[in-house]
């Protein structure tokens, strides 16, 4: 079971299983992989408990398939949980990380800092998510793969405006920045 | 074959959970619930992203593209919307460079202990509830279907045959994967 505890597989053989993976899905359950949608599930049932009047008004909750009931879309994600959690417990790369190595070597070594930015990130990707209708995983991979063409806008577009943000925000403070100091 | 997907018929909630655990154990060993992994893709440092999208949607796309033609699986199609998937995707770009993970690999961080992750997490379950907040007035404004295209995929729009596409797409995709192995080779982790 080395294979198992191992804590990488290469990228080239995890995106063939994934690829299989998508196979299964379609044919089994007739479904495209997805993560976003779950989230506005999850969404949906937190305000229909804690504010069931202001719940019953969103237009958008009304649609059938955000409705605050778990389905397959919503525990897949739950699975998507429990299989890294699983994998990391099995090959021993457990372990809490605050404020990651790249982070800290660019943007400081401020937890303050770090859990703001990633809430605030956190708030614009499903933002985003939801405006284009998908995620990495529905947009990119499962729109991806029947070659839609609105589904690899969303790729390119995400990977340009990524990109250049990331070029941006982390950058080696050693040497090369005298703006910075 | 056709007992495999009536003995599951009913069972949706299991099969989902199934589903859902063999992709979280994917993306751990694929490296890309890492926010080191992510964020170096970004900065086109480490292509591991880059390697484990392009190689499923090529292994996946070939593959239901014949399941498709057999009649065993029905199409999926989101509809192409170049308004919302143009600044929804600029959207996604910037904080997905502000979180380090997307949906799914945010998710699966936390299976690995991490912390910053969960509250990206929370952040994107207040993100779902803004969109909520917002979708009437996006809607009033008629962004939402601003240069809508329908459920368009390229082989229609290029009026090209789905197979030579995805010969061409196979062919383009290892000549990429060959180009990225010489220019940054995989380096061996433990």
């Amino acid at each position: 079971m080395n294979w198992l505890t191992a804590k990488r597989w290469s990228p080239y053989q995890v995106g063939l299983l994934i690829g299989v993976l998508c196979w299964i899905a379609f044919y089994i359950s007739d479904r495209p992989l997805s993560v976003s949608t779950a989230f506005v599930k999850s969404a949906a049932m937190i305000e229909k408990e804690v504010a069931p009047d202001h719940y019953a008004q969103k237009e958008y909750f009304q649609k059938d398939k955000y409705a605050p009931t778990p389905d397959w879309a919503w525990i897949l994600v739950i699975g998507v949980f429990a299989g890294a959690l699983f994998s990391s417990l099995v090959s021993r790369d457990v372990r809490p990380e605050v404020v990651p190595a790249v982070w800290r070597s660019t943007a400081g070594k401020s937890v303050f800092f770090r859990l703001l930015i990633a809430f605030i990130g956190g708030v614009v990707i499903m933002f985003g998510a939801r405006m284009a209708g998908g995620c990495t995983t529905g947009h990119g991979i499962s729109g991806g793969l029947q070659l839609s063409v609105g589904s690899w806008t969303f790729l390119g577009t995400v990977f340009l405006t990524g990109g250049l943000t990331a070029l941006l925000m982390y950058r080696t403070r050693k040497g090369r920045s005298p703006n910075r100091q | 074959m056709a007992t495999i997907t009536s003995l599951l018929a009913g069972h949706e909630i299991v099969v989902g959970l199934c589903i859902g655990f063999a992709f979280g154990i994917l993306l751990h060993k694929g490296g890309v619930t890492k926010f080191d992994v992510v964020v170096n893709q970004l900065r086109l440092r480490d292509f591991t992203v880059l390697k484990v999208i392009l190689t499923a949607i090529l292994v996946g796309g070939v593959g239901i593209c014949a399941l498709k033609a057999g009649g065993a699986a029905g199409t999926h199609l989101k509809p192409t919307v170049f308004g919302p998937v143009l600044i929804g995707g600029a959207l996604f770009g910037i904080g997905m460079a502000l979180l380090g993970y997307c949906p799914g690999t945010g998710v699966g961080s936390v299976g690995g202990g991490s912390v910053h992750g969960l509250v990206g997490v929370i952040g994107m379950l207040a993100g779902a509830a803004a969109y909520a907040e917002a979708y009437p007035h996006l809607k009033a404004w008629g962004l939402l279907d601003w240069q809508k295209m329908g459920e368009i995929a390229f082989p229609e729009l290029l009026g090209i045959d789905t197979w030579l596409l995805w010969a061409l797409m196979a062919g383009g995709t290892v000549l990429l994967f060959l180009v990225l192995e010489i220019l940054a080779p995989e380096r061996k982790q433990g």
